[in-house]
């Protein structure tokens, strides 16, 4: 058998699944290849979907990477072909990632509800002209990836934004180190982030959508709790179902001792002193998806996080250890998997202010997720990368299931060489972390909600 | 010879006393520094309690002249006329006008979703009559009036501990209820009071001249009050609530900086006897919501009137009060005793914003009418009596970050238009502060905040601009060194040719200069 260079595996050039279907001549039970949304329905793995040689970077690389190995700037050539660019960049300025095997689990980054919403509602989504998301019916996304087979890049990012988190509702607990170059701690922040689903709700009642609320699509809270000058300082969100309008912001200052609210136009300016991401850069996109365009610049085998990464939640992970551990450094280390099928998803934003040129967002083909993303200046030149880390957080999700959510963030500035870390906590002080736990917008997401809970 | 071993003795006090709060700021920066909480992200936490706080070292020095309140003397034969060094112990303008050290903690106690306790103590060390020989001694941050006990403040002339705040939550469902010494702010409008009036000032430190931006979160007196706050279910209007305060009389009325400081206000030959009444309740409420695009209030308040308003008392000295206004070695002269009154005021009003999506902006409106605002009337000059008029505020504002300098983060800028119109018939009559009315007062304001350097460092200025020829300009640069220190440094410029007392002139141009602070926070 003709040994194939990595290259010819470009989804785009030969290895689109339809392609290799067509060029199979089977759809299925012929025990090479499948459509990949058939097998997770019946529960299995994905390894019955691709070929061989893009589950296993054993073989995709000609067995010059194998799972186990290090990677450093030293050989990080091994895998240019395979990475972002901002892991490349990551990688020679002394960054170190160890190659994992390939996750086959197609819920290992999904709660199950999830993935069985997607099955369930297959075939009800469309986008109207405008690119709006609604069901066959003219109502609301129901919940579940809308486009199990996303066809163009827009079906693909309403995938991912949707709903980021896919829980109904979420607090999680955080705490932010941010390195310069020198890997000198500059600045560490402390918050605390909720979101509450309005439609495509899939757990907690009232389902699928919250009447009250239908115009919109989710709301979110940020409480900052360090440092001490913005302790207590709130930032409530309503985004809505509109893809093209901007959120309202509503804010609670302790200074002032009341809300207050805000234009959220400042989407791209940092968040604090030092910091490498802006609002914008939330759950690696937080605009709305229709102020930005997109397209799809290509599917293809690469490198992606390992679910194996789970930060601070890794009991007794010391700074050698390839999980992304709660270390004051500038690279935590973390492990990494080929990943059989990446949308590459290039966004252009539309928004005053907006300083970048392009965002590369990489949608895993099996999760329909969104963990990575390069960034370009308004030169053209490679700014930013983000990685967002997702894996078993070891509390219930409350639906039958473990939560899978962030267990840890990566913001990096490649031009300052700064970088934002994230990690995140199942309980810092009175505060837990919890999905699908009723949390109301009343209670925790309002103009008199933020009063009630303001904590000075 | 004794007189300069005295003097001598007094500065080697002072020295010490400085070397003392020195040592004292090293002790408490190396004791944060040293606990592994600080380098954690993670607030200080005992059991359930919480504890964050701040240091903070001002200096806030005057460029221009003598305060003329402390040497505003009065003469049976010239009139008012001025008396240096007056209330003064050394006549010219003093080199401080607050060196102070204040360590303020926050204690949060969460014991489960529905009952939280908060404690708020301060702790201010006035160095500035110690650092200044041209000073008296004077009481800093005093508090005398009768009731005082409530605002839980204590101390010698220097030193003085209080518990600012201290209350209770409690949250279930749609309730939310607040008990105990609290502030409580309303509206929409910055550093104006209009609807911001349930809790009084405390402007004996520094007036309200530290950095704007703070607005009056230091100086706001908190006061006991049940605040009890209700959501109304409804399909109609999203988060519609409804509030309601009561401080069952518990008063505490505006608290001016003492006559012989560096901000005194009142001249010193009138002595102000502040006739508090205790047990006039506060009592308000307001209903807010949001019908979208708008978020709005409406407000009632009814408090006995935080400013003292003068009526004469008798002149002084008089027969068995020899002493006079001044000091007891300086000559004789006549003073002006005034019962300093606080009426029942009522209070109706409301506010609303609009998020202005096309324009990137947020507008806001604000309004008050006080039916019986309380004035002094005169004859001859001389405070009498007390009569009502109403009195109609009107604040609209706009608030729109813009992109002016490229590549820079936006700049916030604010704008505020503010409107006092007085009713009826103004002959005669003036203020709480002596001066005489207008039909019309017109200010704006002007708030810039351009963060610079990763937004580690910010770029402030306000100004207040009256159309009577007043302004105060303000300008700020705040620094954010890591987590825990922060810097600032300030400009107050106060000017023009208004000079009544009421009004934000060249009256208060002795306040002019710069202030420094450091802070430190945990």
């Amino acid at each position: 058998m003709k040994n194939r260079d990595h290259k010819e595996f470009n989804y785009f050039e030969y290895w689109t699944r339809r392609n290799f279907l067509k060029a199979a001549g089977v759809w299925a039970g012929a025990g090479l290849l499948q459509p990949l949304f058939p097998l997770i329905g019946a529960g299995k793995s994905i390894a019955a979907a691709y070929p061989d040689e893009v589950l296993s970077i054993e073989k995709y690389t000609k067995g010059r990477v194998k799972p186990g190995m290090v990677i450093s700037k030293d050989n990080a050539n091994l895998i240019k072909d395979i990475a972002p660019e901002g892991l490349m960049s990551e990688l020679q300025r002394g960054g170190e990632i160890k190659i994992g095997e390939t996750t086959m689990r197609p819920d290992a980054v999904n709660p199950k509800f999830w993935v069985d919403a997607t099955l369930r509602n297959k075939g009800q989504a469309m986008l109207d002209k405008k690119g709006q998301l609604w069901t066959k019916d003219g109502k609301p996304w129901i919940g579940g990836d809308p486009f199990p087979e996303p066809t163009n890049a827009l079906e693909a990012i309403w995938n991912y934004t949707f709903n980021p988190r896919r829980f109904d509702d979420l607090r999680v607990v955080s705490k932010i180190v941010t390195t310069d170059a020198s890997g000198s701690v500059l600045r560490r922040d402390g918050a605390i982030y909720m979101q509450i689903q309005t439609v495509g709700r899939l757990v907690v009642d009232p389902k699928p959508v919250l009447p009250k609320y239908k115009d919109e699509i989710h709301r979110t809270l940020l409480s900052i709790t360090y440092p001490f000058d913005v302790y207590g300082l709130a930032v409530a969100s309503t985004i809505y179902y509109d893809a093209a309008k901007l959120p309202d912001t509503d804010l609670y200052v302790p200074n002032l001792r009341r809300t207050r609210r805000v234009p959220s136009t400042q989407r791209f300016e940092a968040a604090s002193p030092y910091s490498t991401y802006y609002t914008s850069d939330l759950d690696l996109q937080n605009d709305p998806v229709l102020t930005w365009s997109w397209t799809l610049a290509g599917r293809k085998p690469m490198l992606g996080p390992s679910p194996s990464n789970l930060g601070a939640r890794a009991q007794g992970a010391t700074k050698d250890d390839f999980v992304f551990p709660d270390v004051d450094v500038k690279f935590p280390r973390s492990t990494w998997e080929l990943r059989p099928e990446m949308l590459l998803v290039d966004g252009v934003p539309h928004l005053e202010g907006a300083n970048y040129s392009k965002k590369r967002m990489y949608v895993d083909g099996v999760y329909h997720r969104a963990q990575m993303a390069d960034l370009w200046d308004m030169a053209g030149k490679l700014w930013k990368f983000f990685v967002f880390f997702t894996g078993d957080c070891g509390v219930s999700d409350n639906a039958g299931g473990k939560a899978v959510d962030l267990t840890g963030i990566i913001f990096a500035d490649l031009q300052r060489d700064y970088h934002s870390n994230v990690q995140f906590y199942n309980k810092v002080g009175d505060l837990d972390f919890r999905v699908n736990a009723g949390l109301t917008i009343e209670d925790w997401i309002s103009p008199s909600a933020l009063m009630r809970r303001a904590r000075r | 010879m004794k007189e300069t071993l005295l003097t001598r003795r007094r500065q080697e006090m002072r020295q010490a006393k400085l070397l003392l709060c020195e040592l004292l700021v090293l002790l408490l920066m190396s004791a944060a520094q040293s606990t592994a909480w600080a380098q954690k992200a993670q607030n200080y936490t005992i059991g359930p309690f919480e504890i964050t706080g701040f240091y903070q070292f001002t200096v806030d020095t005057p460029t221009e002249h003598a305060n003329p309140n402390n040497s505003a003397c009065l003469s049976f034969i010239v009139g008012p006329f001025k008396c240096s060094p007056g209330l003064q112990k050394k006549g010219g303008k003093p080199d401080l006008l607050l060196m102070r050290q204040l360590l303020d903690l926050n204690i949060f106690g969460k014991f489960n979703e529905n009952w939280s306790v908060t404690f708020e103590p301060r702790f201010f060390f006035d160095m500035t009559k110690i650092a200044d020989d041209h000073f008296r001694q004077y009481e800093s941050l005093p508090d005398r009036f009768p009731g005082n006990g409530w605002m839980l403040r204590g101390g010698g002339n220097d030193f003085k501990a209080e518990m600012w705040q201290a209350y209770v939550d409690y949250r279930s469902g749609n309730w939310w209820v607040r008990t105990g010494k609290q502030q409580i702010a309303w509206g929409e409008a910055l550093g104006l009071r209009v609807l911001d009036t349930v809790n009084p000032l405390d402007l004996s430190q520094n007036l309200a001249t530290d950095r704007i931006f703070e607005e009056f979160d230091r100086v706001r007196v908190p006061q006991w009050f049940l605040r009890a706050d209700y959501t109304i279910p409804n399909e109609a209007i999203p988060d519609l609530t409804a509030e309601f305060i009561l401080n069952p009389g518990l008063v505490v009325p505006t608290i001016l900086p003492p006559q012989g400081s560096p901000f005194n206000v009142v001249p010193a030959f009138l002595k102000v006897r502040n006739e508090v009444r205790q047990g006039e309740p506060t009592v308000g409420g307001r209903i807010t919501g949001t019908v979208d695009p708008v978020q709005f209030s409406v407000n009632f308040i009814t408090k006995p009137n935080d400013d003292a308003v003068g009526v004469f008392r008798q002149l002084l000295p008089t027969t068995g009060f020899p002493a006079n206004c001044l000091a007891p070695e300086f000559p004789p002269g006549p003073c002006i005793g005034l019962n300093g009154h606080h009426p029942r005021i009522y209070i109706v009003g409301g506010s609303a914003n609009y998020n202005w999506t096309w324009a990137g902006a947020v507008l806001r409106a604000e309004t008050t009418v006080t039916p019986n605002a309380p004035f002094q009337s005169n004859i001859a000059g001389t405070p009498v009596k007390i009569v009502d008029r109403p009195v109609w505020k009107t604040v609209l504002a706009v608030d729109r970050p813009t992109y002016i300098i490229p590549g820079l983060d936006s700049m916030t800028i604010g704008f505020q238009f503010f409107e006092t119109y007085t009713g009826g018939n103004k002959a005669g009559l003036t203020d709480a502060t002596g001066a005489k009315l207008d039909s019309n007062v017109h200010i704006f304001t002007v708030f810039f905040q351009q963060p610079i350097l990763d937004k580690r460092v910010s770029l402030e200025f306000f100004g207040m601009f009256d159309t009577d020829d007043a302004h105060w300009l303000q300008p700020v640069v705040h620094w954010e060194v890591g987590d825990h220190v922060r810097l600032d440094l300030l400009y107050n410029k106060f000017g023009g040719a208004e000079k009544r007392g009421s009004r934000f002139g060249s009256n208060l141009d002795f306040v002019n200069g710069p202030e420094f602070r450091f802070t430190y926070g945990f």
